[in-house]
């Protein structure tokens, strides 16, 4: 299945370019491994530096799934767009896993094999960034742009101007967009917790 | 969100926050959306990181959470730690031949795989050979198919040595003992021909029976030789290396004794350590050829400290040895220092954003306090260093501003801050002998140190020590305000120091302390009221502290400290006689002070001060011999020579020290004075001096527009040689000059009105121009500027009353108008 992998996105990224609604259902869980096995070996790549860099990242992933396809915009602004949730989701998932272990579960651990290694003692604040994904949910339900450009800007860690050339849109708009997603999750963010 | 709210944030948001509420006013929105709007612009100003640090954090530790891993014939069984440079992994042997748990560190960068496995394959047998009850052994190396290097060594269950220190709460001797095994280990591998090149607390642990266990033996030396010089090793432990190694030579085994000194610094932290310190200086010495040749003879110096033997590393050795070196090698210790002071700067930089213990905010202090006070202490009296100096004032000003943002209440730490902002204001060239011009900086390094005393209660204090450190603090400030054209403020500071002295000195009157810092006070205090042009207050301060430390002297003959705060004080009495009249104790003073600097000379080998106290004391006498009064005439001839001795040695010293900013303006001083004293005996010998002398000083000024003594040399220098081409009959050119002059002392005057030689030099340039207008027989023009001249020499004999030079101008100006007057009937 790894090898299948890129030419079956390939195939479905496609289908997406040429609007078929639910390729991006189907697309999901494959770029969703993907790029899971990705950023694990990637990732640990970069740590060198202390960033993370996905950015680097998902042009990466882009290069290696395009191949066959036509420099298409539309496409590749889908993608990158898709990128950025499906990073959000590996992420989510992992930090629920990892708040799970905390609790002393860990059955089921979605992104790591059973026998896997314990984590290290790396600070993670998992109800911060939880927070930050219920936010977003909120968010999306009151305006899906604004959600999808803060996603953008902090899971796929595009510029405003790489977001502005993906989506055809203009540098200025999605600066003023991208201010106001981000106050607004700001605001959510900093209100006191409701738990 | 609507588009209203879309509309209105987009507009707000740009605005700066205090505008908002204004704006928002005239918008007249409905209550709800001006609420949300409110709380949007609110939450707008919050970091981005609120949002930005959460998801890296996540995204961080997905990337550490992985799956077993088969390294070889290893499998890892667990994640032992992290770092900049790769992850630890606990692993076991799964070839079935022996079971075996090993410590595999895997790298995260790909490096020249090939090559590194090869070099391991030649290194191996070596690092085989070590076997050593402290040095964990080396197993085994490979790469991942991604390319990523790894090696594995004998598993230590233990502690990392600073923690175990701390955690067990060890006696200094404890540690110590820790750290002579650790020197043992080395000392065996370097019997071996290898070298650590990474030792740290984290390679160093300690078992559960208390025998501290070295890691990592040969991975630095495989790595660092794939690109000799490169980063390596600086990404691998940026506290820890040595100078050598940030400068990218090669690590010789001196590099480790080195990587051991800041080891035991490390785990000593600010315990009371008395020889230990010097140990530690020794061993982490920025000259290789200085410190302890083997770790064994490191280890020896610490088993003497811990038998209560006298120790081979003593702070005198350690100076001399110091300043010698750096005679010998300025540069490259000037690198090795910038090098460790960035080292430390930045570490500290990273501590306080990280928030990491206060432990290693106090190891870094101690390591850069001892680098930067010994390495200013070594060039402190060394020409020829300026340069190494200006590398390292930016770097020591980052790291003092960041101590001083460390909001410390420890009175000790603050002493320490008020003690490094008055050696770094020192190096800024507020004080020294072979100075660069960075006086405003200075003065605000003197000023956060005397806040810094202040507040400490040290102008009060009952301490002798304490107390002469503050008032020779502001005797410091004062003379760099008095440099930096600044000199009314420092009135204020001059008597409060004062006030502050002569109290201390009825107290103790029997004691050095006291009687130094009143000697100091009244020195500044001559020095100020010179600059201010305030004839009493400078005679009667320059007296005062003359007398003060001739007194002293007589009951302490031939100490060269005391002949040279002696001489410092005649100076000034010489230059208070000279500047306001009183030429022939100006004369006696020069004399005085002449004679002394020849005795002084007989008593040592000469310094930059001594030196400098000499080139003083020559241009005092001829100053003072160059003078004339009614009573008293001048000896041209004389003066000449005593100025020609000066600038014999001053030449010495500039052409020693091409960068030596203070050696050439004393150049063009020295000669412009040259030029004075000969303008009336020997005009045309003055002009051969002076016209080279001006052409020299305008292209210096191009280059240092702000230097106002320099521009009040040149004002000098246009009015003596007008005068020299008056007297040889060149009227026109010679009025030029005085205009010129003129000009000069008026724009300097607009900045600073009390500057007492600016208004003298300018009255000085209109009385000169008058004779001039009136050998070209242009009497009006004569006569408005005498009328100038005898205007403001009335302000300031009202003034200074006590200035007998301006009685001598206002009758000069009054007979060139009586001339003048003559001609025209």
């Amino acid at each position: 299945m790894p090898d299948a992998a890129p030419g079956a996105i390939t195939a479905e990224l496609s289908a997406l370019g040429q609007g078929s609604p639910d390729a991006l259902a189907r697309l999901a869980p494959l770029v969703y491994d993907h790029l899971h096995r990705l950023a694990a070996g990637q990732m640990r790549g970069e740590r060198a530096a202390h960033t993370l860099q996905p950015t680097a990242l998902v042009h990466e992933a882009f290069l290696r799934l395009q191949s066959g396809l036509p420099p298409d915009v539309r496409s590749r602004a889908q993608f990158y767009a898709l990128a950025a949730r499906i990073m959000r989701g590996i992420l989510v998932d992992h930090a629920r896993a990892r708040a799970t272990e905390k609790r002393g579960g860990g059955a089921a651990l979605p992104l790591t094999k059973p026998g896997s290694l314990p984590a290290p003692n790396a600070p993670l604040d998992l109800e911060a960034f939880l927070d930050i994904h219920l936010a977003l949910q909120t968010l999306d339900a009151r305006d899906p742009h604004l959600a999808r450009l803060v996603e953008m800007r902090f899971f796929a860690g595009m510029t405003a101007e790489d977001i502005a050339l993906a989506l055809d849109l203009s540098v200025h708009a999605i600066r003023h967009d991208l201010r106001l997603g981000q106050a607004w999750l700001k605001k959510e963010l900093s209100k006191a917790p409701v738990k | 969100m609507t588009p209203d709210l879309r509309r209105h944030f987009n507009h707000l948001a740009p605005l700066p926050p205090e505008a908002r509420a204004a704006e928002l006013d005239s918008l007249a929105l409905p209550p709800d959306l001006r609420l949300e709007l409110e709380q949007l612009l609110a939450a707008d100003s919050l970091t981005d990181g609120l949002i930005e640090r959460p998801i890296r954090d996540a995204a961080n530790s997905l990337a550490t959470t992985t799956a077993p891993l088969q390294l070889g014939v290893w499998r890892t069984t667990g994640l032992l730690g992290q770092g900049g440079m790769g992850v630890v992994y606990k692993a076991e042997r799964t070839d079935g031949t022996v079971e075996q748990t090993a410590a595999i560190k895997l790298l995260y960068r790909g490096l020249e795989t090939q090559d590194l496995l090869a070099r391991f394959q030649r290194e191996r047998t070596i690092l085989a050979r070590l076997s050593h009850p402290n040095i964990a052994r080396f197993l085994d190396a490979g790469a991942t198919p991604e390319g990523l290097p790894w090696f594995a060594m004998e598993f230590v269950d233990g502690t990392a040595l600073d923690r175990y220190c701390d955690a067990k709460n060890l006696s200094p001797e404890a540690r110590v003992r820790l750290l002579i095994q650790v020197c043992a280990a080395v000392q065996h591998a370097h019997g071996h021909l290898v070298i650590h090149r990474d030792i740290k607390p984290d390679n160093i642990l300690v078992t559960a029976d208390g025998t501290p266990v070295l890691l990592d033996f040969g991975i630095a030396q495989i790595l660092g030789e794939t690109r000799p010089g490169a980063p390596v090793t600086r990404a691998m432990t940026p506290d820890y290396a040595s100078p050598e190694q940030l400068r990218g030579d090669p690590a010789t085994t001196s590099t480790d004794v080195y990587l051991l000194g800041a080891v035991l610094n490390r785990i000593l932290g600010t315990l009371p350590l008395g020889d230990l310190t010097n140990i530690v200086r020794r061993a982490m010495h920025v000259d290789p050829a200085r410190r302890y040749t083997t770790p064994t003879e490191l280890a020896a110096d610490l088993t003497a400290w811990l038998n209560g033997l006298p120790v081979a590393a003593t702070p005198d050795s350690f100076f001399y040895r110091t300043h010698r070196f750096i005679a010998r090698h300025r540069w490259p210790v000037a690198i090795a220092a910038l090098a460790f002071l960035a080292t430390a700067a930045s570490a500290l930089i990273a501590v306080n954003q990280a928030r990491l213990a206060e432990k290693h905010f106090r190891d870094v202090r101690a390591l850069a306090n001892v680098f930067l006070f010994d390495f200013e202490a070594a060039i402190h009296n060394l020409e020829g260093a300026t340069k190494a100096r200006e590398l390292v004032i930016t770097t020591a000003k980052q790291y003092l501003d960041n101590l001083s943002a460390q909001d410390s209440r420890d009175p000790a730490l603050q002493r320490e801050l008020a003690e490094a902002w008055v050696k770094l204001a020192r190096l800024q060239g507020g004080q020294t002998f072979a100075s660069t011009v960075r006086r405003t900086d200075a003065i605000d390094s003197f000023y956060k140190s005397l806040r810094l005393r202040q507040a400490l209660g040290d102008d009060r204090t009952s301490n002798p020590e304490l107390r002469r450190t503050y008032i020779l603090l502001t005797g410091n400030l004062i003379t760099a305000l008095v440099l930096a054209q600044r000199s009314a403020e420092a009135m204020p500071i001059s008597n409060a120091a004062v006030e502050s002295a002569e109290a201390f000195a009825r107290d103790l009157p029997a004691n050095r302390d006291a009687v130094r810092a009143l000697y100091l006070a009244h020195h500044s205090r001559a020095v100020l009221c010179m600059e201010l042009g305030n004839a009493a207050c400078s005679i009667a301060a320059a007296d005062r502290s003359l007398a003060v430390i001739r007194a002293w002297g007589e009951k302490h003959p031939g100490d060269r400290r005391i002949e040279l705060d002696t001489a410092s004080a005649e100076l000034y009495v010489a230059q208070a006689g000279s500047a306001y009249g009183n030429y022939q104790a100006a004369r006696d003073a020069a004399r005085s002070m002449v004679a002394r600097m020849e005795r002084i000379a007989k008593l040592g080998p000469p310094t930059p001060e001594s030196r400098r106290s000499a080139i003083l004391a020559w241009q005092a006498l001829g100053i003072a011999l160059g003078a004339e009064s009614p009573s008293l005439p001048a000896q041209p001839d004389e003066a000449a020579d005593a100025l020609r001795k000066a600038l014999a040695i001053n030449t010495s010293i500039r052409d020693k020290d091409r960068n030596n900013n203070l050696a050439q303006e004393d150049q063009m001083l020295i000669n412009s004075l040259l030029g004075g004293v000969l303008c009336s005996s020997r005009p045309a010998e003055a002009i051969a001096v002076l016209e080279p002398l001006r052409t020299e000083i305008l292209a210096w000024l191009e280059k240092n527009p702000d230097n106002f003594n320099v521009q009040k040399t040149l004002a000098d220098v246009r009015n003596d040689l007008g005068r020299a081409l008056r007297l040889t009959h060149r009227p026109e050119l010679a009025l030029k000059e005085h205009l010129e002059s003129l000009a000069l002392s008026d724009a300097i005057l607009a900045g600073t009105p009390t500057d007492g030689i600016s208004r003298k030099a300018r009255v000085i340039s209109l009385i000169r121009a008058a004779e001039s207008e009136s050998d070209l027989s242009r009497a009006p023009a004569a006569l408005a500027h005498l009328d100038q001249s005898q205007q403001a020499l009335a302000a300031m004999t009202k003034a200074t009353p006590a200035d007998a030079s301006l009685s001598e101008l206002t009758t000069e100006a009054n007979k060139r108008r009586e001339e003048i007057q003559k001609k025209l009937r």
